[in-house]
């Protein structure tokens, strides 16, 4: 009787199984007709410090899986959208306030979020919480000191930024240099190809490394530009109108091409030249 | 005294019978595959994610503990009135729930071992097969251990008020929502003091303010035995934070115990 039993059991069970086989293959199938929910990076809307009051005692564990749903959207196969570094922005705004000694954070904004201009002032503040916080690390001071020198032209307190942090232990001695160098107008560029060299050198992983490396070049090609303007600026005692003048005078043979825009912006009136748009 | 430590032993071994440690097994080993699966996906703090994995798990055993276990176990005992059956042998109220209470501590004590012993198991496996991980900085054996001790004390206070309110209480549902409410107010409350006392975001209306730094009095302070940043950081600990924080917890655990056994001597069993 009970062997009759574990038969018409197994019997039941084996249709049931192919059955729910089946369906999962065919629901899998269906949901791929659907469109993608997770096609751009989502956050959750809250302030960061009521994620602190939610999280209580998991607040390390919660930071870490906000890094983890940003960095998906950062350096993936898909292109990163403006709305997508707004978002990466607050999730790592709220992983550094649930614990402002957490670098990967920090890392990432120094190393992605500024591509984006329009979010320089919070990516400054995430790098600030975690200059100030991680106290025995010179790594943020000296990122927060080139983000000063760089996006805000701020001179006296990159210099002030990177001189404190040249007294952290561990701190390798040309951020010292870099504090007395930022001061100098024109070497703004061969600093930042010499820092982002060393961030270069620091990274791990090979899209960051592959990020950075475009953008060291393209200062290099910043630097060769602002040579021959300085060039022209000494020959004719004015900046060139645009930067094809270069070209038609024979400074250089072939405009360089810019990374992330058709043409370099160029300033006529001061002969700033950028990759961004002045 | 002796009485109390039978009476623990018992629950002790009840718990054991539960299949309670199988389950703290089980999650484990859980917390091995985690930690190796999770900590591979960060370039750097490998070692912060680790302790925090860890103490997750650690943390979620210990309430797992309090909440499907202790409470249901004292309110089964006192609301199904089997606690008559002990009651009528030489054993005091005062005693059954010493007993009680240090039975349920000596297991989240053992679940604590096991899990803690794994993680760092785990961690050391973790470091043999994944050269990206490395030690949290300033690492040492003492700050880990202290900030296990200092988790577990926080457990035991949860532990205590769950005692209590499943002795003033006629429902096991009910005591286990208090219980969670002295949990999650004990770890939020001086963040939310501290939002509303700094008038960042909205300005409080004095008595408001009042109100809840009279409750931030009586409710404990869990977030002061929180050090997993510490120890993930290798930040300082003064000696003297800790033995304030221990005596904290030790006064917190014996006014609770109080009234609990005063509640239950009130109380009557039929």
């Amino acid at each position: 009787m009970n062997r009759i039993k574990h038969y018409t059991l197994v019997i039941l069970i084996l249709p049931l199984l192919v059955g729910h086989i089946a369906l999962s293959r065919n629901l899998a199938a269906l949901r791929l007709d659907l469109p993608a929910e997770y096609d751009h990076a989502e956050a959750l809307m809250v302030s960061p410090l009521l994620l602190e009051i939610i999280s209580g005692e998991f607040k390390g564990l919660v930071a870490d899986y906000l890094v983890i749903k940003s960095a998906i959207y950062l350096g993936g196969i898909k292109k990163t959208s403006g709305e997508d570094f707004q978002t990466a922005t607050l999730l790592f705004k709220q992983s550094i306030q649930l614990c402002p000694h957490f670098f990967t954070p920090m890392y990432y904004t120094q190393g992605v979020l500024f591509w984006d201009t329009g979010i320089i002032d919070k990516a400054l503040d995430i790098i600030t919480v975690s200059h100030q916080s991680r106290f025995w690390d010179w790594e943020p001071g000296f990122y927060l000191g080139y983000d000063y020198y760089q996006y805000l032209g701020d001179t006296a307190k990159a210099a002030t930024i990177l001189g404190e942090t040249a007294q952290r232990p561990g701190a390798p001695l040309v951020v010292g240099s870099l504090a007395a160098k930022f001061s100098q107008k024109n070497s703004k560029t061969e600093a930042s190809i010499q820092i982002l060299q060393i961030m270069k050198d620091r990274s791990t992983e090979e899209w960051v490394k592959n990020e950075l490396t475009k953008r060291i070049d393209t200062y290099k090609k910043i630097m060769v530009i602002e040579a021959a303007i300085e060039f022209f600026h000494v020959q004719t005692g004015s900046y060139p109108h645009e930067l094809h003048d270069l070209v038609t005078s024979g400074i250089l043979k072939a405009l360089p091409q810019n990374p992330y825009a058709d043409i370099f912006y160029y300033n006529p009136e001061n002969g700033k030249v950028s990759f961004q748009s002045l | 005294m002796r009485k109390a430590f039978e009476v623990s032993r018992i629950t002790f071994h009840e718990g054991i019978r539960d299949r309670a440690l199988l389950g703290i097994l089980l999650l484990s080993f859980c917390l091995c595959g985690i930690s190796l699966f999770v900590i591979p996906m960060f370039a750097f703090d490998t070692g912060k994610v680790a302790i925090d994995i860890a103490f997750a798990f650690i943390s979620l055993t210990g309430l797992t503990i309090i909440f499907f276990m202790a409470i249901p176990l004292l309110s089964r005992d006192i609301h199904h009135h089997t606690v008559t059956m002990i009651l009528a042998r030489p054993v005091s109220r005062g005693e059954y729930i010493l007993g009680k209470y240090a039975g349920l501590a000596a297991l989240i004590a053992v679940a604590f071992l096991v899990i803690g012993t794994l993680a760092i198991l785990s961690f050391w496996l973790g470091v043999q097969i994944l050269p990206a991980l490395s030690l949290p900085r300033n690492f040492t054996w003492l700050t880990l251990v202290l900030t296990t001790l200092l988790t577990y004390q926080s457990q035991l206070i949860v532990l205590a008020a769950a005692f209590l309110f499943s002795t003033i209480t006629t429902s096991s549902y009910l005591a286990m929502l208090l219980a969670l409410a002295v949990y999650i107010t004990g770890h939020t409350i001086e963040t939310i003091l501290k939002i509303i006392s700094a008038g960042e975001f909205f300005e409080a209306s004095k008595p408001y303010v009042v109100t809840l730094d009279i409750i931030s009095w009586i409710l404990p302070n869990l977030r002061a035995f929180d050090l997993k940043t510490h120890v993930a950081y290798g930040l300082h600990i003064s000696t003297s934070y800790v033995v304030m924080v221990t005596l904290y917890a030790a006064v917190y655990i014996t006014i609770l115990l109080s009234l609990t056994i005063f509640a239950f001597t009130k109380k009557e069993l039929q």
